[in-house]
């Protein structure tokens, strides 16, 4: 086991002076910087008063909230920009919840820094009436990493979120966005970058429950290192949601010849009047885009890194950190 | 400096499309190469840059006594050889300003850097010049252009990356008439003694612009002909057939089209 001290260094490189941040270590916050005015942090025995939807949770997510013991719930009041970096090496299961208030706006960042032991996790967002939501999630596991990453969205409430998932191990990541309310919206953009020489799933599921919703997916998924990476995105429209609206499109790129991508975007749509597609396309870097650059004089090697880089940038455009920014950019550079 | 064409031969999916071009230029040179559709115009100008669809088979191309066939295609473009393409690739994720920016860094030594203020400066130039949109270097690489803004953007690149020796293929089309004219005064803007361009065109309105120095053209995947501005006219009055028949060509791509049978949707087997 590690003492937080050994990790504060690299922690804190991240923190600017005037952020609003919660650290947690063995998934426990431990320390913060937060104004009570603006965020209330608790910690509650139990967790499923919090599943706004009341669905049925499946086994592998009570698994995990039991594991956890306790719930993190993080409760946000006023507008805020508020960052929060885990590290961890000794505790396995985290539960933890996000409930963002009405009409409040709130730009979360979450970072994953440095995950050593196999780790899982239930994460919540509960978007409350007309709330506006931009979460952005960086996620870097040394270890294997299972997390579920549940979705509410109330009445005319937005959602932003952004992840990358840099995970150098076995992964399976599921995120459930359930559109509850009328005039809901989420946005998303998952990168997902796979050079773990291992298999990761990713499953990415939104639930239109009322109509007037919308949604639209943009994922981005990159294989290196003989890794295979799965993304099944699942778009369901339910009967008598009508005027929604739902787009899903995956990109994949494979860098080495023994990776794989596969993405499987489905619609189950069960409504007429909605508006929805899909679509997705996976290769290696396309020999014209690296022909086009080189003839400007950027060598193979470099053509090849502005091209993976330009899959990342959707993401890094979201990061108005600069900080957070360059630590990302430093780890794609070292490790892509 | 001087680029020298010798005998060069060259194919594609073996189909031989060029069949030995001949062709010198100099810096302080402004060529023109024009002839019909299919006879090897952007094969040429491919082959130059290196686009690794195309095999050489026969002849050299050398860039001041240098074998460029053995140069990789970002050598090619280090030594000074340009290409402003027909079709220009669209590349989501990468900033115009980022990339030329990178282009620029990659001529540089190990310990030379672009200088940021040089670089906008000179940038903010250059689309002005070109009449471009301000918001342009902060775009994707010609995602969401026109067709006119695609070509605008080769010649913006051209200006900032300084070649000796820029190819221009068809630069003209998807031009409109006002573009056309400030695409050709940026080109003929770039003449100097550093400075060569081949440009591949079939018509002579962007020529108008430009102070052209020699004509070539070029019929099944040879230049059968070359000369001063005389040419221009002399093809824009009586298109290229008067050319075959002066010179004996017998036109390959029109003698060799057959009609053939596509198929059939049903087959009448008859009554059993």
């Amino acid at each position: 086991m590690k003492r937080f001290s050994e990790y504060r260094e690299e922690v804190f490189s991240l923190i600017n002076d005037n952020d609003q941040y919660i650290i947690f270590n063995d998934c426990k916050a431990i320390l913060n910087n937060v104004d009570e005015d603006i965020i209330d942090i608790d910690v509650a025995d139990s967790f499923d008063c919090y599943d706004i939807c009341k669905r049925k949770r499946p086994n592998e997510e009570n698994e995990i909230i039991k594991k956890a013991n306790f719930t993190t719930i993080i409760h946000i009041m006023r507008n805020v920009n508020l960052k929060i970096i885990h590290v961890n090496d000794q505790s396995e299961a985290m539960n933890l919840v996000f409930d963002i208030d009405e009409h409040v706006k709130a730009n979360i960042m979450q970072i994953y820094l440095r995950i050593e032991i196999p780790m899982e996790s239930v994460v919540e967002i509960n978007c409350n009436e007309h709330s506006n939501v931009n979460y952005i999630q960086f996620s870097h596991a040394e270890k294997e990493i299972k997390e579920y990453v549940n979705q509410y969205l109330d009445e005319s409430s937005t959602l932003s979120l952004n992840t990358f998932s840099f995970n150098e191990t076995k992964a399976n990541l599921m995120y459930n966005t359930y559109l509850y309310s009328e005039k809901a919206k989420a946005e998303f953009c998952h990168c997902v970058c796979n050079i773990s020489n291992q298999e990761q799933d990713y499953i990415l599921n939104v639930y239109h429950l009322k109509p007037y919703t919308y949604s639209i997916m943009k994922n981005y998924g990159i294989a290196k290192n003989s890794s295979i990476l799965h993304i099944d995105s699942n778009g369901i429209i339910k009967k008598g949601c009508f005027k929604s609206e739902l787009s899903q499109k995956s990109k994949g790129i494979i860098l080495d010849l023994h990776s794989a991508i596969s993405a499987n975007p489905l619609l189950q749509i069960d409504e007429y009047d909605v508006l929805a597609n899909h679509g997705a396309s996976i290769g290696a870097i396309d020999e014209d885009d690296l022909y086009y650059l080189m003839s400007r004089g950027l060598s193979k090697q470099m053509s090849e890194a502005l091209i993976v880089n330009a899959f990342i940038t959707p993401f890094l455009n979201q990061i108005h950190d600069e900080k957070i920014e360059m630590f990302v950019k430093n780890m794609i550079d070292q490790k892509l | 400096m001087e680029l020298v064409i010798k005998n060069l031969h060259a194919k594609i999916d073996n189909k031989e499309i060029l069949k030995g071009v001949d062709l010198t230029i100099h810096t302080g040179e402004m060529h023109a190469i024009m002839g019909p559709n299919g006879t090897g115009k952007s094969t040429l100008s491919a082959v130059i840059m290196g686009n690794p669809k195309y095999i050489v088979t026969e002849g050299s191309i050398t860039l001041d006594g240098e074998d460029l066939l053995s140069m990789s295609v970002d050598e090619r473009s280090r030594k000074g050889i340009f290409l402003a393409m027909q079709y220009p690739n669209e590349i989501t994720g990468i900033t115009n300003s980022d990339f030329i920016k990178a282009a620029m860094q990659a001529r540089l030594g190990e310990n030379e850097h672009v200088s940021l203020f040089k670089f906008i400066k000179e940038m903010d130039k250059a689309v002005k010049d070109l009449k471009m949109n301000p918001d342009l270097p902060h775009r994707y690489i010609n995602e969401g252009f026109s067709g006119g803004e695609k070509k605008r953007n080769e010649i913006l690149q051209m200006k900032m990356l300084k070649p000796h020796f820029a190819i221009l293929d068809e630069i003209d089309s998807g031009l409109d008439v006002d573009a056309l004219k400030i695409v050709g005064e940026n080109i003929n803007g770039m003449q100097s003694d550093n400075f060569a361009s081949l440009i591949i065109t079939h018509y002579q309105r962007l020529l108008d612009y430009i102070d052209v120095s020699n004509v070539h053209i070029m019929v099944n995947g040879k230049i059968v002909k070359s000369g001063g501005k005389e040419l221009i006219t002399k093809v824009d009055n009586e298109g290229y057939d008067w050319i075959k028949v002066e010179l004996g060509i017998v036109d390959e791509s029109t003698n060799k089209k057959e009609a053939i049978i596509l198929g059939s949707c049903a087959v009448n087997k008859g009554a059993k």
